[in-house]
């Protein structure tokens, strides 16, 4: 198998350019219709701007960080050490599994949050976030957990049966 | 939008160089992801974004489609909740229009030049009366289809003789607010299914959905369905 060819400099460099172009085109329009708007809208977009970066790397970073280093740490010992003489080792797959339910739960909680925050201001009238949404937030983490903590058995298991079956020579060297 | 493009632009050397690079590994032996960092791999990636997607679409999009509404847990909205089956972004209450929208005397004025007519809600009610299925379809994200019966704009800029090239500005009863007028282009103007509604569902107007008489056209954001309308004239 031979190397796919690098593509021809002039292609790549035109490529470049057009999207560099369609890029500035866009900026401009943007910028003309900023002009449009009124002073206050301005503000608010602006607060909201910032507010987003803010946020993100502010809070939501470090909480998610903190969250897996946390989980990754509380892993190995686990499968090393142990934890109080107790070793377990995560199954293969858990991994992923775990990362997806946090970020269903995650996303949902990023959805959830502002209605609570709108129904703690009282709702401009009663067709608006009408829902029990903090109660309905803590049922959804719960089947989260239930279905990570029941996957995780299934695979835990599915594992073992497995080590069962093969010779322990043949697992060392995977 | 812009910056994304021209953000692509600067790292394409970087992206075609990782495709490349990727190609060439997984030519000739067999590739599966990672078994070290098993929480990063592209495919666990896409599975958990996958999922969150999912997750909202299903626990959300019920309260624009009906085929979800079961299961809309966390929309801010739900089909169906509200005055004669709709909701309501900005009651009578709010908009401060309560005792004008009631008083007997209230008139719909339509003007075109030095040409005006007033017409009670009553006047309005024996104009010939046209039936059309349109969305209340709000930009905060929630879509609700309803019935709604009454007089074609076209027919009330038929009253003052406005020609058919006209637009129309519709005002509400309103005494302040950015939404308190809105323009109908010509072509909306004049179209079949731009009503001055006076009936949703079959029953008159519900004060919350513009009583006496509110604007409903084809593909307009909910915010320029104009409520509680006072006054139509040419532009």
């Amino acid at each position: 198998m031979t190397a796919p060819p690098t593509p021809p400099p002039r292609v790549l460099r035109t490529v470049r350019l057009l999207l560099v172009a369609a890029g500035a085109v866009g900026l401009g329009v943007g910028a003309v219709k900023l002009t449009a708007l009124h002073p206050s809208q301005l503000r608010s977009l602006a607060v909201w701007l910032v507010a987003g970066v803010v946020l993100h790397d502010g809070v939501l970073v470090p909480l998610v960080t903190v969250a897996l280093a946390g989980g990754g740490l509380v892993l190995r010992r686990l499968a090393g050490p142990g934890i109080r003489g107790r070793r377990w080792r995560a199954p293969r797959g858990t991994g992923p599994l775990v990362t997806s339910c946090l970020v269903v739960g995650g996303v949902l909680t990023l959805v959830v949050l502002p209605e609570l925050h709108a129904r703690s201001l009282g709702a401009a009238n009663p067709t608006v976030v009408p829902g029990d949404y903090g109660r309905r937030l803590v049922l959804a983490w719960a089947v989260l957990a239930v279905v990570a903590v029941a996957r995780t058995g299934g695979l835990s298991l599915r594992d073992r049966a497995r080590r069962r079956r093969e010779p322990p020579a043949a697992r060392e060297a995977p | 939008m812009g910056a994304l493009a021209i953000h692509v632009a600067a790292q394409l050397p970087t992206i075609v160089r990782h495709w490349r690079r990727e190609r060439a590994v997984s030519g000739g032996q067999v590739s599966t992801g990672s078994t070290t960092a098993e929480t990063t791999t592209r495919r666990g990636f896409l599975v958990a974004v996958g999922a969150g997607v999912a997750a909202v679409v299903l626990l959300t999009a019920g309260q624009s489609f009906r085929a979800l509404r079961r299961t809309n847990l966390f929309a801010p909205r739900v089909q169906g909740l509200g005055p004669q089956g709709l909701p309501v972004n900005k009651t009578a209450a709010a908009a401060r229009v309560h005792d004008a929208a009631t008083d007997p005397a209230w008139t719909l004025t339509v003007v075109h030049g030095a040409r005006s007519v007033a017409l009670t809600r009553a006047e309005l009610e024996a104009l010939p009366q046209t039936e059309v299925e349109l969305p209340i379809a709000c930009v905060e994200g929630w879509t609700t289809f309803a019935r709604w019966r009454g007089v074609r704009v076209a027919d009330l800029l038929a009253l003052v003789d406005a020609p058919s090239g006209t637009g129309a500005r519709v005002t509400s009863l309103e005494p302040s607010g950015p939404y308190r007028t809105s323009d109908l282009e010509p072509a909306f103007a004049h179209h079949p299914r731009t009503l001055v509604a006076l009936e949703l569902g079959g029953e008159p107007l519900d004060l919350d959905h513009g009583y006496p008489a509110r604007l409903i056209a084809p593909a307009r954001p909910g915010v320029l369905q104009t409520k509680w309308l006072t006054r139509v004239e040419t532009t």
